[in-house]
């Protein structure tokens, strides 16, 4: 593998690291906004 | 958009819920997320898995030492091509997204003819990965602190009481084909 493949996929493993934590974050707050909306939360508007 | 507006609104908003409630729902929501993304990423690290593309590689390692042996300890697939470490793993699983396009779109090793003539390709690949990182991978079990040379045959320690101590070497050099039968080693240092 040459020198530049090497840094483009290691460029891409690392973006890919906040990528996942991020997509991880939205995942859980879209689905905990949705279970608080379902109850004490509904009125908010 | 209209979906997404409301669910800032609603991320920007103070909760009615106790914090408990929500600081809660922050917890173990990132524990299911962070349990279900490492049982996918294992489950890519499986023989199982590895077998849908590399069935031919797969069955190889039966006949060798790292599948049967005297103490029965044995290697998988991941245990020698996916690096250990968590962000090494990471970049090797989002490298892989190229050999998967060259599986199912290319189809460069479709068929055992086709996988034959790919095996020195992907070997030198590997081999080449397994210098770059110092046989880390072979390391991970293979401990040169801990090797007991009076145990080894005298060529093997010789080997690694120079070489492979003083840096000249990596495990590669020197152990190739030890999992898998070579390729056509033409060319290869060390090995005309």
């Amino acid at each position: 593998m040459s020198t530049l493949e090497s840094f483009i996929w290691h460029f891409l493993g690392y973006t890919a690291m906040p990528v996942i934590i991020l997509t991880g974050f939205a995942a859980v707050a879209a689905f905990s906004v949705w279970l608080l909306s379902l109850g004490k939360d509904k009125e908010i508007d | 958009m209209k979906l997404l507006k409301a669910f800032w609104k609603r991320l920007a908003a103070p909760s009615k819920a106790a914090v408990g409630v929500v600081l809660f729902m922050g917890f173990a929501g990132g524990l299911l997320f962070w349990g279900a993304f490492n049982t996918g990423m294992e489950a890519t690290n499986s023989e199982e898995f590895c077998s849908g593309c590399h069935a031919p590689i797969v069955q190889e390692i039966q006949e060798t030492i790292h599948y049967s042996n005297r103490s029965g300890v044995r290697a998988i697939c991941s245990d020698c091509h996916v690096p250990h470490e968590w962000t090494d793993k990471i970049v090797r699983k989002v490298q892989a997204s190229k050999e998967l396009f060259a599986y199912f779109v290319l189809d460069t090793i479709g068929t055992e003819e086709k996988f034959k003539e790919r095996r020195a390709h992907l070997a030198e690949r590997e081999w080449a990965r397994f210098k770059n990182n110092d046989s880390l991978e072979c390391r991970n079990c293979h401990q040169f602190d801990f090797m007991d040379f009076s145990e080894q045959s005298p060529r093997s320690a010789k080997q690694h009481s120079t070489a492979l101590a003083s840096g000249e070497k990596t495990c590669v050099d020197c152990h190739k084909g030890i999992a898998h039968k070579l390729p056509d080693m033409h060319g290869v240092e060390g090995w005309q």
